[in-house]
């Protein structure tokens, strides 16, 4: 809610363009950093799946299987899955 | 990006997961890699879901459950929660029916060892920065960054993640010389490069190129020590950047390559402390808000192509392992 109305006067504030008008960025002040960042940063909700306890390589996983006896769960992507993807 | 939301807040799948050690990696290297580590998961690859696949690709992306010695327990490659804790039951049915002399077999490679990945060049005495980027709210009333599919696609609520690194002398260049209030440093070199052509890319659908060093119009940092206590130093950030390079990319898959420009102009903002005594930030958060356009292979941006604005923070990773990560350009750091 607090970032749907954050999000919501930010695109107020750069919602004086038309069609025909160039696009403006959001202004960058002291002013406006708060809301910005709050528009940018990932929400709680959203970084949920950071809490997993991923371990970034699957080398490391090997290494920590072995120690606890576990089996290994592996989340292979084009890009690393704990950042660009 | 979809399987972040989707899969990994499940709390089946969450649950499932605390009987596995849960992982993560790029799938390129381990695929084509000769190293321990990359022979075994292609041992696993092999008795999963793209085994022998050539076409249309020949990727090995996807979700593995594996023994330490790479008897494959079950494999996927969806981002359905109730397909994922499916073969996480799987998984976990087929090891309870192993042999316990079965389930970690003493030999076989134990997970150590030297290995060329490029984690091992984490520059522990430097400055490592986590890197948020996201679309930001467009004029109009144009509120889903998503022309072509409406506000329920997943693209209208997108954000990637990244990593900057610094050395410890790069860091250090971010800082003036003169401990004392107002004080100030153009930041410029290796430091200001990487932030605003190598970090300031379009990445909030998926992977981009850095911007070439030709492409860069305007770069420019300003650090300024805004109080001095002891020996932390703290600093005030602000600058601007602009780059824009011509260049012919599939940009809608892999279909033929069209002239596109591709660009960003913005300003930057924010705050820093540096412990002038252990020679590091101790603090550090900067803004960048702007303009992108254009588009290249694989960030999505094929149907998205006019300026629009796009934010990025970069904030102080924190020390655990799952940010240890390499930044996705690291080949472009030149270390």
């Amino acid at each position: 809610m607090r970032r749907a109305t954050l999000l919501l006067c930010l695109l107020l504030a750069s919602s004086a363009a038309t069609a025909e008008e160039p696009v403006a960025a959001p202004l960058l002040t002291a002013e406006s950093y708060a809301g910005l960042r709050s528009a940018i940063a990932p929400t709680p909700e959203e970084s949920a799946w950071r809490d997993v306890g991923w371990l970034p390589t699957f080398g490391e996983a090997v290494a920590e299987a072995r120690r606890a006896r576990k089996p290994i769960f592996l989340w292979a992507m084009n890009g690393h899955p704990l950042a660009c993807v | 990006m979809i399987a972040r939301r989707a899969v990994y807040t499940d709390p089946k799948v969450r649950a499932l997961l605390t009987r596995f050690v849960p992982a993560a990696d790029e799938v390129g290297r381990l695929q084509r890699g000769k190293d321990p580590e990359s022979l075994l998961f292609q041992k696993v690859a092999e008795q999963g879901h793209y085994a022998g696949r050539t076409v249309p690709t020949s990727t090995r992306q996807g979700l593995y459950a594996t023994t330490v010695d790479g008897r494959l327990l079950a494999s996927i490659n969806h981002n359905d929660p109730a397909r994922v804790a499916a073969m996480l039951e799987k998984a976990l049915a087929a090891w309870d029916a192993l042999p316990e002399a079965e389930r970690v077999p003493a030999e076989g490679w134990d997970g150590k060892g030297e290995l060329r990945r490029l984690e091992g060049r984490y520059p522990n005495d430097g400055l490592v920065l986590r890197l948020t980027s996201r679309d930001l709210p467009r004029g109009g009333g144009a509120a889903a960054p998503s022309p072509s599919r409406g506000a329920t696609d997943w693209r209208a609520a997108a954000w990637n993640l990244d990593y900057v690194w610094l050395r410890r002398e790069e860091a250090a260049a971010l800082v003036p010389e003169a401990r004392q209030v107002g004080a100030t440093r153009e930041v410029e070199g290796p430091s200001l490069d990487r932030l605003a052509r190598v970090a300031l890319v379009d990445n909030v659908r998926g992977q981009t190129y850095p911007a070439p060093k030709e492409s860069l119009e305007r770069a420019r940092l300003t650090s300024t020590v805004t109080a001095v206590e002891g020996a932390r130093v703290t600093l005030a950030l602000e600058g601007e950047a602009r780059w824009e390079q011509s260049g012919r990319w599939p940009i809608g898959g892999n279909g033929p390559a069209t002239p596109t420009r591709r660009g960003f102009e913005g300003r930057l903002l924010g705050s820093a402390t540096w412990d002038a005594d252990a020679q590091r930030f101790v603090a550090f958060e900067l803004l960048a808000v702007g303009l992108r356009w254009g588009a290249t292979q694989y960030n999505g941006r094929h149907d998205d192509l006019a300026p629009q604005p796009i934010g990025y923070l970069f904030e102080l990773a924190a020390d655990g392992p799952a940010e240890h990560v390499a930044p996705a350009a690291f080949w472009e750091y030149g270390w």
